[in-house]
């Protein structure tokens, strides 16, 4: 009797083990998605094939604010982006980039004269337009080039305070121009869209980016203001889209550098 | 203790003030950007007309430094001006103009005199098109890579009136032309006729900017102003130019038939009394039709840019060079009155190129700039006048500081010439107020002159 009831005892025991061990293991999250996963799912978001966009940058540095007004066409031919920026105020230039992703960027710049001067492609490191944008956050980057590591879930805050469940993966850059140590992402549980990049250089965490009223626009997921700020609190810039227009026709010729 | 409590008391309410400070730009953001009445769809149509205004206001000063320091300054010019761009139409079509009205509050003044004012075009014309461009107008030409020496721009009417004085941006005038242009894929074809004769713009003779000539044989050399052409068929010029960007590298081949827009300079012995002492050397400006084959291309390798522009004349006019032998000769054989030519004008093969490079140095505007520039005629190539001035290297170093508020720029002009050599420094501060307005000054050294400028743009 003894021996039968040890018996069924090892067996409830070994049943509760099993049970046991199945819910740690589902807790632990052991079908959650990976690092790359969770970025594969953003990588799969809609994007647009051209954007026509007009935008404004404030600057802030100190007690001094920089205004920039721009507007900009640009269209991807297979991995290949080709983008025409023209600021209008407070001057007025012209830029011409053909960017792919991995590679220096091939750009042009268009004097007052007509002239049309091929530029060096600058460091990716190289704040864009004296912004706290580095050229590295403005422009595309390639999945593959990034090893990922998922790191968690957190809540992330918007302008209101409105909290967005998040999934937090770190990235680090395996090919290419290495311009920060690692970036750490937050993307929406539910929706998969980028809300926040903390940025480290050389091991500090230098800067983060937020997006900030999240809208879907002809499909596509847009951030009307993103902000880059700077951990030691000595400035940031906002990007704000004022328009844009996905997938409109925008001419090959306005690409190219024969009619620039 | 005391003064322990109060830095801790300070220390608080500086955080507080620095939370709320940021704080309040939060909310900045909150109701300048995203508030829900900000639309964001943009009605994008490349057929609607609209029309772009924009321009500047400048004042632009100079100054001759006198060589004792006791001294005045004298005034070269103090000049207002205000440009005025104006675009209407569609994106494909449109129509375009560019115009400057100069105002000169002191013209009448020895070193540079000018009118009261005047009003210039430098651009007004009307294009349109999509592979096939045409424009037809007053219109700016700018071929060629080169930043400071180009020498394919052939249709590009030199601006020499001011020589150091002129910026970049107004080193070339605009000319009455038809260009068409046809693109295909990543290169294009281009075409170019204009029915006038566009010479060189000359300095006011005897003024702070006219070229001294010196005097041979003790005889008094004097430049004179150039005959213009009359429009026709028979002087107009015509070009045409094709490339486009392969990988790295921007290049285009082009060729030239027309007047030159180099200044070559026909020395005449005038005598108009029967002594010796009235006699002179007129330096008359001349133009002559050649036929120019032309390269040019840009590529760059990192932080380093490069480009490069060569030109072949087959036929480029050569002024034998005057020795003291040849205005002897030609006084013996002069008239009581009259003219003696001096020398002989030779069409003799020509080749002009010019390399340039520049290296980012460090951050996003520290740069250093290489530009060397060399003409020679391939035949009796020391026998004839200098066409340009020549063997030039341009060195120049600038940065910009203080969130890019403040730029300096140091230049150097080296000219190299046989066993010779000059060096002319020169360097520009200027001041950005990120409004659109700009201050300027800096001076030339060699040349005894330093400048001041205001710009406001719109």
């Amino acid at each position: 009797m003894i021996a039968i009831k040890t018996r069924q005892s090892i067996k409830h025991i070994i049943q509760a083990g099993v049970f046991i061990i199945t819910v740690l293991f589902i807790s632990n999250g052991a079908f959650a998605l990976t690092g790359r996963e969770i970025m594969a799912k953003n990588n799969a978001l809609p994007k647009a094939k051209s954007m026509i966009t007009k935008s404004k940058l404030k600057i802030y540095k100190g007690s001094r604010i920089e205004e920039k007004i721009f507007s900009g066409i640009s269209k991807k031919y297979g991995n290949e982006i080709r983008a025409r920026v023209t600021f209008s105020y407070p001057t007025h230039i012209e830029f011409l980039m053909w960017d792919v992703p991995g590679e220096d960027s091939v750009q042009w710049l268009k004097m007052s004269t007509g002239k049309v001067r091929k530029i060096a492609s600058s460091n990716k490191g190289n704040t864009w337009v004296n912004s706290h944008f580095y050229y590295e956050d403005v422009g595309d980057n390639d999945i593959d080039d990034f090893a990922y590591k998922y790191l968690g879930e957190t809540d992330v805050s918007d302008s209101k305070g409105n909290k967005t469940s998040c999934y937090k993966v770190e990235a680090r850059k395996v090919k290419g121009t290495r311009v920060y140590t690692k970036t750490i992402i937050y993307l929406g549980q539910k929706d998969y869209v980028i809300r926040r990049i903390d940025y480290y250089e050389k091991g500090r965490h230098t800067k983060s980016q937020y997006s900030y009223k999240i809208q879907k626009i002809s499909g596509i997921y847009t951030p009307r203001a993103v902000v880059m700020k700077r951990t030691d609190g000595k400035g940031k810039s906002i990007l704000f889209i004022k328009s844009i227009k996905y997938n409109a026709p925008v001419s090959d010729q306005m690409l190219k550098r024969e009619s620039f | 203790m005391k003064y322990l409590n109060r830095a801790i008391i300070f220390t608080v309410i500086f955080f507080i003030i620095s939370l709320s400070v940021f704080a309040e730009i939060d909310e900045d953001i909150e109701s300048e950007f995203l508030s829900d009445d900000k639309g964001t769809e943009l009605k994008h149509e490349s057929s609607k007309l609209r029309w772009e205004l924009s321009g500047f206001l400048q004042s632009d000063n100079h100054f001759a430094v006198p060589a004792k320091v006791s001294s005045d300054y004298e005034v070269i010019k103090l000049e207002g001006r205000g440009r005025l761009n104006f675009k209407y139409g569609t994106e494909d079509y449109y129509a375009k103009s560019v115009m400057d009205v100069f105002f000169y509050p002191e013209p009448y003044n020895e070193l540079n005199p000018h009118d009261w004012g005047r009003i210039e075009t430098q651009e007004l014309y009307f294009t349109g098109g999509d592979r096939l461009r045409f424009k037809l107008g007053k219109q700016l030409f700018s071929w060629g890579k080169a930043d400071l020496f180009s020498v394919t721009n052939y249709l590009a009417q030199p601006n020499r009136k001011e020589s150091f004085a002129t910026k970049a941006e107004d080193k070339n005038m605009g000319i009455l032309a038809l260009s068409l242009k046809y693109i295909f894929g990543d290169f294009s074809v281009e075409g170019a006729m204009t029915p006038l004769h566009n010479p060189v713009l000359t300095p006011v003779l005897d003024s702070f900017w006219s070229e001294d000539h010196g005097s041979i044989q003790s005889v008094s050399v004097q430049e004179v102003g150039p005959d213009r052409k009359t429009p026709g068929m028979e002087n107009s010029s015509f070009s045409i130019r094709g490339g486009g960007t392969i990988g790295e590298v921007d290049f285009h081949l082009s060729y030239f038939y027309g007047y030159d827009n180099s200044i070559v300079f026909k020395p005449t012995l005038i005598e108009s009394e029967p002594a010796e002492i009235d006699d002179y050397i007129e330096m008359k400006p001349y133009y002559d039709r050649v036929h120019k084959f032309g390269f040019d291309l840009a590529f760059t390798l990192g932080k380093l840019s490069i480009r490069a522009e060569g030109a072949f004349t087959l036929d480029m006019a050569g002024v034998q060079k005057i020795k003291g032998d040849d205005v002897t000769t030609a006084l013996v054989a002069l008239p009581d009155t009259g003219e003696q030519e001096i020398t002989t004008i030779d069409k003799v093969p020509y080749v002009e190129y010019v390399i340039g490079a520049d290296y980012n140095l460090w951050g996003e505007r520290g740069f250093i700039l290489l530009e060397w520039m060399q003409d020679i005629y391939l035949k009796n190539t020391y026998s004839y006048r200098d066409v340009r001035i020549s063997d030039i290297l341009l060195i120049r170093a600038q940065d910009r500081f203080l969130g890019n508020r403040l730029g300096v720029q140091i230049n150097g002009v080296l000219i190299l010439r046989g066993d010779s050599a000059a060096a002319a420094p020169g360097c520009e501060v200027d001041w950005d107020f990120n409004n659109g307005m700009t201050m300027t000054t800096g001076g030339y050294l060699f040349i005894g002159m330093v400048y001041l400028k205001v710009k406001m743009e719109f």
